[in-house]
C-alpha cells in the first residue's frame, strides 16, 4: 500500500510540476508574438483492484493544448492583409498629397497665382526689366514644380517597386519558414502530443505573411498547411515555391511564382497595396501632371510665340522641338508636318509671319497655308525661305531655325500691316487695272489677253501647263504667266495677286504711264471689259492702317472705292470694306469734307487713313488687309517650339526657354511691338482664367485644384477605410488575445497564491510533525 | 525518596478508589481525546494531500484552516499529558521522563488493560499521522521549492540584470526556445522526490 501511495504522490507531483511549467511557459511567452496560452489537461490515471478494493492511482498530466480559436485566427489574417494593404495605400497617398498640395506655399496652385500676379504687375509697365525678370522667375518656378511633380511621382513609383522587391524577399523567407514548420509538425505530432509551439510559430508566420499579401491557409488532416497567395500555391504540404518580381518597366512590376508565366493576383497586404498604387494611382498621377504641363506649355506658347518682345522683332529663332525622320530615309524634309514626331499636334491652318525693315519700320505680312496631311517639312522650309528677307533651315539636331536678313526682323504677331497697299493698287501712282472680284477664274485653253502698251499691242496666251487647273486659274498663277511674258515685261507692265484679284499695273507711276486692255478671249472670265484704259498719277492715296484688331476670328478685308474721284474732293466718294465672304464691314466717307490723312474707324479696333489721290472704281482699285485674331491657326509654332516661353512637352521636360531666362526682356509682352503695348501679357493673363479644351474645359488652376483635391479625397477615403478596418482588426486581435493570450498578472497571482498556500500548509505540517514526534515518545 | 501519604478513605462513600485507578481513568480519557485528534489530523492531512495533488488552492486553504482548528488546544493537551505523567511517576516513584503509556500499562498489570488497548490505537493513529505528515511535508516542500524557483525566475528579472535563461519572455525568442531554456533550469522532478524521501 505504501508503494502505491508513493506512486500516486509521484504522479500528482509530476502533474503539479507540469501545471507549474505550463504556467511558467505561459508567463515566459506572454509577449512572444503569436504565442497561444497553453493549458494542461489532467485526468485520473485509472484505478486498480488492490486487496479486492478498487483503488485510485492518482492523476496524470495528459496533454498540453494551445487555446486557440481557428476561425478568429483566419479572420485576423484576412483582416491583417486588408489593413496592411490600406495602410500601404495611405502611406503612398500621403506622400502624393504632400507633393501635390495645392494650397501650400510651394504648391503648384500658389505658383500659378504668383506667376499670373507677376504678369499683372508687368502689364502696367511692360518695359520694366525687373518686373519682366520677376515674371520669368515665376514661370521658371512653375516649370521646376512640374519637374518636381514628375520626378516625385517617379520616385514614389520607384520606391513602391523597390518595396515590392524587398517584401517579396520577405514573403519567400516566410514561405520557407512555414514549409520548415510544416515538416517539423508532421515529424512531431505522430507521437501523439500536439506541437503547440511549432503551431504557434507557424500561425505567427502566417499572420506575418498576411501583412505582405493576401493569404489563404488550409490545413490538411495530418497538420500541414497549404498556403495560397494571389490564387497560387506558395506553400504546399511538401515544400514551397518562391515569388519573383517581373519588371515590365522601371515603374511597372508584377509578381508571380518563379517559373510561372501567370501573374499572381495579389490584392491584399502591403504588396497588394503597392501593386495597386503602381497600377492604378501613380500612373494617373503622373499622367495628370503631364497633361497639365502639356496644355500649359501649349497654351502659353501659343500666345507667347504670336506676341512680340518689347524690344521689337527678333533676328533669329531656333525651335526647341526636333523634327524627326520617322520614315528612316535619312532626311527630315520629306516628313509630313503632322507626322514628324513633334510633341504637339499640327493642324490645318495658316501661319503668318511679319518681316520688318528695321530702319523704316515697314512690315510685310506673309501667310503660309499649312495642310497637316500634305505639307512637308521641306514645303514649310521653302515657304518660309520664300518670304523676302527671311531664311529658314533645319539644323543638325532637326530643329527649324529662322534667320532674318541683316537690317530686318521677323515676328509672328497679329499686328496689322500698317501699309497694306504695297503694290499701289488703291489709288497708287502706277496705271492700274484690277479684276472686280477675286479668283479663281474659269479660263479656257488658249485664252488670251490683249494689251496695248508703250511699245504697241501684244497678246498673252494661257496654256493648261501653266496652271494647276486652267478652269480654276488663280490670280497668282495668271500673274506669274503675265510677268513671264516678254512683251508684257517690255511694255513696263507688271501683274500681281491682291487678295485673290488679278492686278495689272505699270512698273512706275505718274500721268505718263498708261496701258489699255484691248481685248482677248479671257476678258469675260476675268470680269473685265475690252477697251479698259488705265493711267497713272502723281498722287498716291497710300492707305495707312492703325489700331489693333479685336475681332475673334481671322479675316481678310478688301477695301474698294464706291466710284471714281479724288479723296477729300469728290462729293459722295466712299470706300467700302468687305470681309472674305463679301459682306460689307464698313463704308467710309472719303469725299468732300474728308481731310486726307485723318483716321477713320473701320471696325473691331482697326482704323485707316487715306492720303490725297484719285480712286477708280472703274479700274477696280483695291487693297487687302489681313485682320488676325490668331496668326498661327495651325499650332505650328508651339509644335516646333518656336518663339515660345516654355520648352519641353510634359511635366518632366518643361522649362523656360534658355535665352529668355538669360534675357527676361525677350518675354513677348506686346501684340504690336509698340511702346507700352502689353496686349500679349493681357492674353497670357487671360489664360489663367480661360477654359482649356485639353483640360476638359477647366482652367489651369481649377484643373490642378481638382487633381490635387482628387489626391486628398483618395487619401481621405483610404484613411477612413484603413481606420475602420484597423478597428475591426484590433477587435479580432482582442478576441484572439482573450482566447489565446496570456494574462501575466493572473498567472503570477496564481503562482504567488500557491506559494503562500504551500508555505502555510508546510508550516502546519512541521508543527504537526513536531507534535506527533513528541506524542510518539510517550506511547 | 519516601512516597507521599495517601488521604484516608471515606467509609460513607464506599471503598475509595485508589489514586492509581483514578490516574488510569484520566489517562484513558486523555488517550481517547488524543486518538480523536490524531484521526482528525489524519483526515485533514489526506484532504490536504488531495488538494495539493490537484492544485486546488481553495481546498488547500480550507485544509490549513482545519489544521489550525485541530491544533488549537494542543499546548493545553501537552501540559495535561505532562501533568498526568508527573503524577503517575510520583505514584510509581519513578522519573516522569522514564514513563510511557506502554510502561505504565505494564506496571498497572490487569488494571491497565483498557489503557493498553487505547494506547495501541493511539500509536497506530499517530504513526499514520506521522507517515502522512512526512509525505505531505515532502510534497509541500517540493511545491514551495518549484514555485519559488518559478517566481524567482519570473519576478527576479524585473529591473535585474541577471536572470535565468529562458525564465523571462524575450523579444525575438520563440516559445519553444523559452520552453527549452525553462526546462534546462529545472531538474527532473523524480530526482527532487527521491531527495525528499532521503
Amino acid at each position: 500500500m505504501s508503494s502505491l501511495g508513493l506512486n500516486t504522490g509521484l504522479k500528482a507531483l509530476l502533474a503539479a510540476q507540469a501545471r507549474l511549467e505550463t504556467i511558467g511557459h505561459n508567463v515566459s511567452n506572454a509577449t512572444t508574438p503569436g504565442y497561444s496560452r497553453q493549458t494542461l489537461e489532467v485526468a485520473n490515471s485509472g484505478s486498480i483492484f488492490l486487496h479486492g478494493v478498487l483503488t485510485g492511482t492518482g492523476v496524470e498530466a495528459q496533454v498540453v493544448r494551445r487555446t486557440v480559436d481557428l476561425l478568429v485566427q483566419a479572420r485576423l489574417a484576412t483582416q491583417t492583409s486588408t489593413v496592411s494593404r490600406l495602410e500601404t495605400r495611405v502611406s503612398t497617398l500621403s506622400q502624393a498629397e504632400n507633393l501635390f498640395a495645392a494650397g501650400s506655399a510651394g504648391g503648384l496652385g500658389q505658383l500659378f497665382k504668383k506667376f499670373f500676379a507677376s504678369l499683372t504687375s508687368l502689364s502696367a509697365t511692360p518695359e520694366d526689366k525687373s518686373l519682366a525678370a520677376n515674371a520669368v522667375s515665376g514661370a521658371s518656378d512653375i516649370a521646376s514644380k512640374f519637374n518636381l511633380l514628375s520626378s516625385g511621382a517617379g520616385d514614389l513609383a520607384a520606391d513602391a517597386v523597390q518595396r515590392v522587391k524587398n517584401e517579396v524577399g520577405v514573403v519567400n523567407q516566410l514561405a520557407e519558414r512555414i514549409s520548415r514548420l510544416n515538416a517539423q509538425i508532421l515529424a512531431t505530432e505522430p507521437g501523439g502530443a500536439p506541437a503547440n509551439d511549432l503551431r504557434d510559430q507557424r500561425e505567427q508566420a502566417l499572420q506575418e505573411l498576411a501583412q505582405f499579401t493576401d493569404v489563404r491557409a488550409v490545413e490538411d488532416e495530418r497538420g500541414a498547411v497549404r498556403v495560397l497567395v494571389g490564387g497560387q500555391s506558395l506553400v504546399s504540404t511538401v515544400g514551397f515555391q518562391r515569388l519573383e518580381v517581373v519588371t515590365n518597366s522601371p515603374t511597372d512590376v508584377s509578381v508571380r511564382l518563379k517559373g510561372s508565366n501567370v501573374d499572381a493576383a495579389i490584392a491584399g497586404g502591403s504588396i497588394g497595396g503597392l501593386l495597386g498604387v503602381l497600377a492604378e494611382f501613380l500612373p494617373g498621377l503622373r499622367d495628370n501632371a503631364d497633361q497639365l504641363a502639356h496644355e500649359f506649355i501649349l497654351e502659353m506658347n501659343r500666345v507667347h510665340s504670336t506676341g512680340m518682345p518689347a524690344g521689337g522683332p527678333q533676328s533669329s529663332l531656333v525651335g526647341s522641338n526636333a523634327l524627326q525622320d520617322l520614315d528612316g530615309d535619312g532626311q527630315v524634309t520629306d516628313e509630313l508636318l503632322a507626322q514628324a514626331g513633334l510633341p504637339f499636334e499640327v493642324k490645318d491652318g495658316e501661319l503668318f509671319v511679319n518681316v520688318t525693315h528695321l530702319a523704316s519700320g515697314t512690315v510685310s505680312k506673309h501667310g503660309i497655308p499649312i495642310d497637316a496631311a500634305r505639307t512637308t517639312v521641306g514645303d514649310l522650309v521653302n515657304a518660309l525661305s520664300a518670304v523676302p528677307n527671311l531664311g529658314a533651315s533645319i539644323d543638325g539636331q532637326g530643329r527649324l531655325q529662322l534667320q532674318a536678313d541683316s537690317g530686318f526682323g521677323f515676328d509672328f504677331s497679329t499686328r496689322l500691316d500698317t501699309t497694306p497697299d504695297a503694290v499701289g493698287s488703291f489709288g497708287g501712282g502706277p496705271a492700274t487695272l484690277g479684276t472686280p472680284a477675286a479668283g479663281p477664274f474659269a479660263l479656257a485653253i488658249g485664252d488670251t489677253l490683249d494689251f496695248s502698251g508703250p511699245l504697241g499691242p501684244f497678246s498673252v496666251a494661257f496654256q493648261p501647263q501653266q496652271f494647276q487647273s486652267i478652269g480654276q486659274a488663280t490670280a497668282a498663277e495668271m500673274a506669274a504667266v503675265l510677268n513671264a511674258d516678254g512683251n508684257f515685261q517690255a511694255n513696263g507692265l507688271t501683274a500681281s495677286d491682291v487678295g485673290g484679284a488679278l492686278v495689272v499695273q505699270t512698273s512706275t507711276g505718274g500721268p505718263a504711264q498708261s496701258f489699255t486692255l484691248t481685248g482677248g478671249t479671257a476678258v469675260a472670265a476675268l470680269g473685265w471689259t475690252a477697251g479698259s484704259f488705265a493711267q497713272g498719277q502723281n498722287l498716291q492715296v497710300s492707305p495707312v492702317i492703325s489700331g489693333a484688331y479685336t475681332g475673334g476670328a481671322n479675316g481678310v478685308w478688301t477695301f474698294r472705292p464706291s466710284g471714281d474721284g479724288t479723296i477729300g474732293t469728290t462729293a459722295g466718294l466712299q470706300v467700302d470694306v468687305f470681309d472674305e465672304r463679301g459682306a460689307r464691314v464698313a463704308r467710309l466717307d472719303v469725299g468732300a469734307g474728308y481731310q486726307p490723312g485723318t483716321e477713320l474707324v473701320v471696325a473691331d479696333g482697326v482704323k485707316v487713313a487715306f492720303g490725297l489721290g484719285n480712286l477708280s472704281a472703274t479700274n477696280h482699285d483695291q487693297f487687302r488687309l489681313d485682320v488676325l485674331a490668331d496668326s498661327d491657326t495651325s499650332d505650328l509654332l508651339p509644335a516646333l517650339g518656336l518663339g515660345g516661353l516654355f520648352v519641353g512637352s510634359d511635366a518632366a521636360t518643361i522649362g523656360v526657354r534658355a535665352d529668355i531666362l538669360e534675357s527676361p526682356e525677350l518675354l513677348a509682352t506686346s501684340k504690336s511691338g509698340a511702346a507700352g503695348d502689353a496686349g500679349n501679357l493681357l492674353r497670357m493673363l487671360q489664360l489663367g482664367e480661360d477654359a482649356v479644351a485639353g483640360l476638359g474645359g477647366q482652367s489651369f488652376t481649377a484643373h490642378y485644384a481638382e487633381v490635387s483635391g482628387g489626391v486628398s479625397l483618395e487619401l481621405a477615403s483610404a484613411q477612413d477605410a484603413a481606420e475602420s478596418e484597423s478597428f475591426l482588426q484590433q477587435s479580432l486581435a482582442a478576441q484572439r488575445d482573450q482566447v489565446s493570450g496570456v494574462n501575466v498578472d493572473e498567472e503570477l497571482a496564481r503562482m504567488i497564491e500557491a506559494q503562500q498556500a504551500y508555505s502555510a500548509a508546510g508550516e502546519y505540517i512541521r508543527v504537526i510533525n513536531d507534535l506527533t514526534a513528541e506524542l510518539m515518545n510517550i506511547l | 525518596m519516601k512516597p507521599a501519604a495517601n488521604p484516608a478513605p471515606n467509609p460513607a462513600l464506599g471503598p475509595a478508589p485508589s489514586p492509581a485507578s483514578t490516574l488510569v481513568r484520566e489517562l484513558e480519557n486523555y488517550a481517547v481525546e488524543e486518538l480523536e485528534l490524531q484521526r482528525r489530523l489524519l483526515t485533514a492531512l489526506r484532504e490536504q494531500e488531495a488538494a495539493l495533488f490537484h492544485g486546488d488552492m481553495a481546498a488547500i486553504r480550507e485544509g490549513v484552516q482545519r489544521f489550525d482548528a485541530a491544533l488549537r488546544g494542543a499546548p493545553q493537551r501537552a501540559a495535561r499529558r505532562g501533568e498526568l505523567l508527573r503524577r503517575m511517576a510520583q505514584q510509581f516513584r519513578v522519573s516522569p521522563k522514564s514513563l510511557t503509556l506502554t510502561s505504565i500499562c505494564a506496571r498497572l498489570g490487569p488494571d491497565g488493560v483498557g489503557l493498553a488497548r487505547q494506547a495501541t490505537e493511539l500509536r497506530e493513529a499517530t504513526q499514520a499521522v506521522s507517515a502522512a505528515t512526512r509525505r505531505l511535508g515532502a510534497l509541500a516542500r517540493l511545491h514551495v521549492r518549484l514555485n519559488g524557483e518559478l517566481l524567482a525566475a519570473v519576478l527576479g528579472g524585473e529591473g535585474a540584470g541577471a536572470m535565468p535563461a529562458g525564465a523571462l519572455p524575450a523579444q525575438g525568442r520563440g516559445a519553444a526556445a523559452n520552453q527549452a531554456a525553462f526546462r534546462s533550469d529545472h531538474p527532473p522532478l523524480h530526482g527532487l522526490l527521491l531527495d525528499a524521501q532521503a
